[in-house]
């Protein structure tokens, strides 16, 4: 499923805009399959107030897959919602196994609350791209004015994959970025330790360092390979290099073996929020976008 | 395929016998595990060749080529050059592959690597090892200080694969490195349906996805090894080389693991050597060589 909001916002001036803001992004996560919990203590975009406090939530929402996986390989995430830097939207993205029902991911913590917020509005319109289904859930945000790396922002949440893009009970990865509080992946398996947050490390073979991403009429993009013990796979987000691929209009790209449908999302998404990259400028990565 | 090992290579090139040792024994092995020397004129003649007098220089070379039936379509070609490195006394190889050659030692046409240097960082009175491996497509080539793997320097030169680990004629992929240089890694693409390009540049940056660096490279019984893929508009698969984590696998020790379908053999060389001696890595990865 997918959404888009070629008018989201991109500033916040006062408590109105702000709800405005937080219901489009909550508008759209539930439309591409997240489910809200039952958890206490979630926002209440009726009365919520706009930080006054920069780098301040002002309040959550906890969200769950819904998929066949959920009753024994369960992923909760929690998405707080407040500002950056003054009047600027900022999401804090924390993935779990469970909740104590109050709005705490009490154990099994995935994705440590990672701050994703735009250094910068820009002048001109944003655009929401969220896809997603019962077990991931991809957002993305940009000033498409300006396509500024400073003003972009997403995440991205998933099962492991195998070889043939099924999803399997092995573990979830994360990822999130954004310009002005960098890039992150985490992984872990549903058996075991979490693993660190990865600030620097991508595990995309972006195809420009690794060769010539386009020849004749074969263009590459590139999932991420993900380990533990075995190799496992993500598709949510590919690597693919910014010259090879005209922003904003999806693309098919056989992935694992199935023909999917991605949303390139240009330069702006680049080596800035994707460390790890090629140098600036050069690599990005498109979302899933069926 | 075939495998080839020396213990007795010569580290620290002192005189005119001790560069003809180690510069045989390398091509020895070279030609051992199957590629073929060309007939190329102006090759280096071991019995009269002498040792460098400057450093970073090369007193001879060598053409090889690969022996596989692609070679009639897609042609591999292999300049090894013999040498002394950046200081007195340190081996040094100079390798360029290509897709020609004008018959007097030069690689010609649009498809040539650039020439890398693949040197040993420092000598040593002690005796070296060399492991090669190979077939009538594939190159590999480690050697460094028996024990402790310092002054370490390794090429791999192999055909891409598909996803079924079967040589395609897509293209030559290079992989040099050594403790004392940066490694580098470029595909050389062969034109298809009308396409040409040229090599792209040399890459400083891994085409590997390391098994640790946040990932879990053991898991139960499941130890993960990083596969190289090269992209020539679409991502074709390298066999020759791996990444693994540093202590998941035992330095010197040969394993078998299923790659693309397949079983493969490779040998470990895990241990004081890798952080270093594969600069621009994941620090806590070590190599394993196809061994087979």
């Amino acid at each position: 499923m997918i959404y888009t909001d070629p008018n989201h916002v991109g500033t916040f001036t006062d408590d109105a805009t702000f709800r405005a803001w937080g219901l489009k992004v909550q508008a759209a996560l539930l439309a591409v399959g997240m489910v809200v919990t039952a958890d206490t203590g979630q926002i209440n975009w009726g009365t919520v107030l706009k930080p006054t406090v920069n780098n301040t939530a002002a309040g959550f929402e906890m969200y769950r897959f819904s998929d066949g996986l959920q009753a024994t390989a369960p992923v909760f995430l929690k998405i707080e919602y407040g500002m950056g830097t003054a009047n600027i939207p900022s999401l804090w993205l924390t993935v779990g196994t469970t909740t104590n029902g109050s709005g705490t991911i009490t154990s099994g913590i995935i994705f440590s609350r990672k701050q994703i917020a735009p250094s910068t509005a820009g002048s001109g319109a944003f655009q929401l791209f969220a896809s997603g289904d019962t077990s991931r859930l991809t957002l993305a945000v940009v000033n498409l004015n300006t396509q500024a790396s400073g003003t972009a922002m997403w995440l991205s949440v998933e099962r492991t994959k195998d070889v043939n893009g099924f999803d399997t009970a092995d573990g979830v990865v994360a990822f999130c970025g954004a310009f002005g509080n960098g890039f992150a992946f985490q992984l872990m398996p549903f058996t075991g330790a979490a693993q660190p947050g990865q600030t620097s490390a991508i595990p995309i073979i972006f195809p420009l360092t690794a060769g010539l991403s386009i020849f004749g009429i074969d263009v590459a993009m590139a999932p991420p390979i993900l380990y533990i013990g075995k190799v496992l796979y993500a598709n949510c987000v590919l690597g693919y290099t910014v010259a090879d691929i005209p922003a904003f209009v999806p693309v098919t790209a056989t992935v694992l073996g199935t023909a999917r449908t991605y949303m390139p999302l240009g330069v702006a998404f680049g080596s800035n929020t994707v460390s790890g990259a090629p140098s600036a400028g050069t690599s990005t990565i498109a979302m899933r976008y069926e | 395929m075939a495998t080839y090992t020396d213990v007795t290579l010569q580290l620290n090139l002192t005189d005119d016998a001790t560069f003809r040792s180690w510069g045989q024994k390398i091509a020895a092995a070279i030609a051992a595990v199957g590629l073929v020397q060309t007939a190329d004129t102006g090759q280096i003649n071991w019995a009269t060749v002498l040792k460098p007098v400057s450093n970073s220089t090369a007193a001879g070379y060598e053409i090889y080529r690969f022996n596989d039936t692609l070679q009639a379509t897609a042609p591999v070609f292999v300049k090894v050059e013999y040498g002394m490195g950046a200081g007195a006394g340190i081996v040094a190889l100079w390798v360029t592959v290509g897709t020609a050659t004008n018959g007097a030692g030069a690689l010609s046409g649009n498809y040539v690597s650039s020439r890398r240097t693949v040197a040993a960082n420092s000598t040593s009175g002690s005796s070296g090892s060399l492991w090669c491996s190979g077939s009538g497509s594939r190159l590999g080539l480690y050697t460094a200080l028996a024990g402790s793997l310092n002054f370490s320097l390794l090429i791999v030169i192999e055909r891409t694969k598909d996803n079924a680990g079967v040589d395609t004629n897509d293209g030559v992929w290079f992989w040099a490195s050594t403790q004392a240089n940066n490694f580098t890694q470029q595909v050389i693409p062969f034109p298809k349906n009308g396409a040409v390009e040229a090599p792209p540049a040399a890459s400083a940056i891994p085409n590997f996805v390391y098994p640790a660096s946040g990932m879990v490279s053991t898991f139960g019984g499941d130890v993960g090894l990083g596969m190289g893929i090269a992209f020539i508009g679409k991502p074709y698969y390298l066999l020759g080389l791996l990444m693994a984590a540093n202590g998941d696998i035992g330095a010197g020790g040969t394993f078998v693991v299923t790659i693309l379908g397949s079983n493969h053999t490779y040998i470990s060389f895990a241990g004081t050597s890798n952080s270093s001696g594969i600069n621009g890595k994941d620090a806590a990865h070590a190599v394993a060589l196809r061994w087979e």
